[in-house]
């Protein structure tokens, strides 16, 4: 009796594991309930705090454990976790609207989150990881609410040839993670404005990993009534239907402002808050530019590695005077060792003036000006 | 203490055989003291209390504080002192003091001058002085030959009118000093001869190989003036002992006079004798009498070049880029400093030698030794010969810094005023003769340093060059040579540092930022 049960459990859902299948017939044989399946959800809108319980709950929580953790994130772009967020978004843009910027701890490429975005994360044990079986089961939540949702080979969720939702995996020793986002009712314009590289001149010839850019649609377009707590609802139901065997949960964790979080997940955040994670972890890249001044042609090359600059040649093949010579062989040694940033170049001034007071004077302050207008904004 | 019971101690503490100068003179002493007991002596008894201790014990020979047979009073001989440790000889210039003048201890007594260098001798001794045995002009004069005397009492002056060289016991083989070092508790005062002298003696066994011989062998040869690296010891481990000095009959040349190891008592060889063409007017040459310092030059340079296995290295320098920084860095000056390109070779010198530390040894024997920090000897060219002072830890100095410190002290170099430790030592060598319109030349190593870098001028240079029209471009190019010793920098070391030399040189603001 209980194996035919069990046979026909398999021809209905394919895609379940012999694991599961076992637990199944466990559940039968013994009635004993074992809560498997948690849920967490994160009112808090903070991109670092929420990473940071994401964290947590991949390390301090039981592996065997299926866990289903929602949350949303205010304006920030999140990039991935070896990528280059120098070529990836337009941080001049960003920082001019206050959009923070964020790497996460998976991998994958950048994207823009804000209130009308909203993320699930679905942890399980190591040997269930697939790519297909969660971003299925988010599709399948888009269905009940009326939305034509499928996954396409990319094993992004997509409604109408437009991309809704793309995924980013994280593996460890006995866990993994899926987590991905969901455009709800996300700000189009301002996610172009921090991610296109229509505007961007860049010559930037980078070792990390590059963003796939697809056309992407709100599910707005598609529903007038869907918002957060209800894509919430409906891919939770999804969840205990696929791995609680419908059991009912009892009821959610939240966290929320008032909440004294784990130490890990105090840490991660702080952690991912410096320098060192956001810029420091970019992979080695250089970049080429070039512009005609009165006085000469100047060619520009910078090499940087972790966020710092290794190498600069800022040279000209026709520029005679002593002071601007002078002052391109100071920039070049200056910069080295300086922050890739859009303050490099006073950065690197400051040096020049500390350690060869007056090299710049009065003389050759103009060239100076006229370099770091040029380079500042050319270098992000 | 006085005079006399100085007098005793030093008698009493030696232990030493006699050598000849003393056997002789200890039986005349009392000989002609009892023969002529009318003459007068000085109303003090401690002559003759003195001259009794000198028959029981026999009186060290290296003591110079004598009385002579001619019944002086008691005095103080001044001898010739060692102003800097390698020095053997000097000549004498103006006396500062004459006859009768009080003599306070740190006075100048008489200027010395030495292999490289004009010295101001400050005696350290007090009295008043008594008779001049050696007059201004005087060349060549031994170190520890007496100079001087001096008395404390003033009515004693006179009496040293006639006093003669002879009873000072003038032989060179009197020299004092080393006595100083056998007899710890004699000297309250120590004169400046002892305490220079000290490290003219102890520069035999610190040759190169530490010789082992007795001190009592050591002071030995040194009054003898016998290399005691020459000699072979018999006694236990090889040790020299005062038989083998003795016993040794090789040559007694003087030491080199090298202020370093690795002197091997090289004895000069005669020159051939040179041609001497006859001249109507007769004055077809001029014999020139070679200085100290040409002396030193000669013996220094010539050992180098025997010794050390020359090799050299040439590079070319675009000085493009330090020719613009110092027009920029100089009109910036304000009057403050004027930097030269030297200022720049040196700076890239001493960073490049941080770079590859091989090139900043010295060549020991058993060991090299490889300094940490560069000091870079600058070659200096003076009225008087060539004289190299040195620039300390150039690699933590500014430009402006090293600029002023190397027109310091050539300005001093060139008359005579730098004292010994300014130009002994360094551990790495520039010469530059751009100046003169030189492209290029190699340089002599000094040892025992183990490079030194030869620099050329700066010259206009046409080179392909594919980004300009017309297919060309010129450059400034100036050509350095280093000249290598071979035993301790090998061909690939000396050309990295040539290349580090170059990148610094080309790229000058990487030695600044």
């Amino acid at each position: 009796m209980t194996i035919i049960k069990s046979f026909s459990n398999i021809l209905r859902t394919r895609s379940i594991s012999t694991l599961q299948l076992r637990q199944r017939t466990i559940l039968h044989a013994s009635r004993f309930y074992s809560s498997k399946v948690e849920c967490y959800i994160s009112t808090i809108n903070n991109p670092y705090i929420n990473l940071g319980i994401e964290e947590w709950l991949l390390r301090d929580t039981d592996p065997e454990k299926y866990i289903l953790y929602l949350w949303r994130n205010k304006p920030c772009v999140v990039i991935g976790r070896n990528q280059n967020p120098f070529l990836e978004c337009n941080l001049g843009y960003m920082q001019d609207n206050n959009i923070l910027l964020v790497r996460r701890r998976s991998g994958g490429g950048a994207v823009y989150h804000d209130m009308g975005n909203s993320i699930y994360t679905i942890f399980m044990p190591r040997e269930e990881f697939s790519r297909k079986t969660n971003a299925e089961l988010v599709s399948r939540a888009l269905l009940e609410l009326d939305i034509p949702a499928y996954v396409n080979d990319r094993h992004d969720i997509a409604v109408d040839g437009f991309k809704v939702s793309g995924s980013a995996y994280k593996i460890i020793n006995k866990r993994a993670y899926h987590h991905g986002t969901m455009l709800l009712d996300a700000d189009t314009t301002t996610l172009k404005g921090c991610l296109s590289k229509k505007n961007k001149i860049s010559n930037i010839n980078s070792k990390g990993v590059e963003s796939v850019p697809s056309p992407v649609t709100n599910l707005r377009n598609y529903s007038y009534t869907i918002d957060h707590q209800q894509f919430c609802e409906s891919v939770l139901y999804e969840f205990i239907r696929d791995y609680n065997d419908g059991q009912e949960l009892e009821k959610p964790i939240v966290f929320n402002e008032s909440h004294v979080l784990p130490q890990r997940a105090r840490e991660m955040a702080e952690e991912l808050q410096t320098w060192d994670w956001i810029y420091g972890q970019t992979p080695e890249f250089t970049n080429e530019i070039e512009k005609e001044f009165s006085w000469g042609h100047v060619n520009g090359f910078v090499r940087s590695r972790h966020g710092i600059i290794t190498e600069a040649d800022f040279s000209s093949p026709n520029a005679t005077g002593a002071h601007e010579v002078t002052i391109l062989s100071a920039i070049s040694n200056a910069l080295r060792d300086c922050r890739y940033s859009k303050n490099a170049v006073e950065a690197a001034v400051e040096k020049i003036n500390a350690n060869v007071p007056g090299l710049i004077n009065s003389e050759n302050e103009k060239i100076v000006e006229e370099l770091a207008q040029w380079i500042n904004p050319r270098l992000t | 203490m006085s005079f006399a019971r100085r007098q005793l101690f030093r008698a009493s503490a030696s232990i030493r055989t006699t050598t000849r100068s003393t056997s002789t003179r200890v039986a005349p002493l009392l000989a002609h003291q009892a023969s002529n007991g009318v003459r007068t002596f000085s109303s003090s008894s401690n002559v003759k209390f003195v001259a009794l201790r000198s028959l029981l014990n026999p009186a060290a020979p290296s003591n110079v504080k004598f009385y002579s047979s001619k019944s002086f009073p008691e005095h103080n001989v001044i001898a010739m002192p060692a102003l800097s440790p390698t020095m053997t000889q000097g000549g004498i210039g103006t006396w500062q003091k004459k006859v009768g003048d009080e003599i306070v201890p740190g006075d100048v007594l008489v200027e010395i001058e030495t292999d490289k260098a004009q010295m101001d001798f400050e005696c350290q001794e007090e009295g008043f002085l008594a008779k001049i045995l050696v007059d201004t002009g005087a060349k060549d004069y031994a170190v520890g030959k007496p100079i001087a005397v001096l008395v404390e009492d003033e009515n004693d002056v006179a009496a040293f009118e006639n006093f003669t060289l002879e009873d000072a016991g003038g032989a060179p083989a009197a020299a004092a000093p080393a006595a100083a070092e056998e007899k710890p508790a004699a000297e309250e005062k120590p004169a400046a001869q002892e305490s220079s002298s000290k490290p003219a003696s102890s520069s035999a066994p610190s040759d190169g190989d530490r010789v082992k011989a007795s001190p009592l062998a050591q002071k030995t040869a040194n009054e003898r003036n016998i290399d005691i690296s020459q000699i072979q010891g018999t006694g236990p481990g090889g040790r020299i002992v005062k038989e083998d000095v003795d016993n040794f009959k090789g040559t007694t040349a003087p030491a080199a006079s090298a202020s370093a190891p690795a002197s091997t008592g090289v004895a000069a060889a005669a020159p051939p004798a040179a041609y001497a063409p006859q001249s109507a007017t007769g004055d077809a040459f001029t014999d020139i009498p070679t200085s100290n310092m040409r002396r030193v030059i000669a013996s220094r340079l010539t050992e180098s070049k025997q010794q050390v296995p020359h090799y050299y290295v040439t590079v070319d320098i675009n000085m493009d880029k330090v020719s613009k920084l110092r027009e920029v860095l100089n009109k910036a000056a304000d009057g403050k400093y004027k930097l030269s390109v030297n200022d720049f070779i040196i700076k890239a010198s001493a960073l490049s030698l941080k770079q590859v530390p091989e090139v900043n040894s010295a060549w020991q024997g058993d060991f090299i030794r490889q300094y940490n920090t560069a000091d870079i000897s600058v070659a200096v060219a003076t009225p008087n010969g060539l004289i190299t002072p040195i620039v300390t830890g150039a690699e933590k100095r500014g430009l402006s810094d090293i600029s002023s410190s190397v027109k310091d002290m050539a300005t001093r170099a060139r008359n005579g005023k730098l004292a010994p430790h300014e130009y002994q030592g360094g551990s790495f060598s520039i010469s530059n003769l751009g100046m003169f319109g030189v492209k290029h030349f190699t340089a002599i190593i000094n040892p025992p340093q183990s490079c030194i870098l030869a620099i050329g001028g700066t010259q206009q240079k046409l080179v392909p060059d594919e980004t300009k029209e017309n297919g060309f471009a010129v450059r400034n190019t100036m050509e350095v040579t280093l000249s290598s010793d071979h035993r301790v920098v090998d061909g690939a070391i000396a050309a990295t540092w040539l290349q580090s030399f170059k990148e610094y040189m080309e790229n000058p603001l990487k030695m600044m930022l």
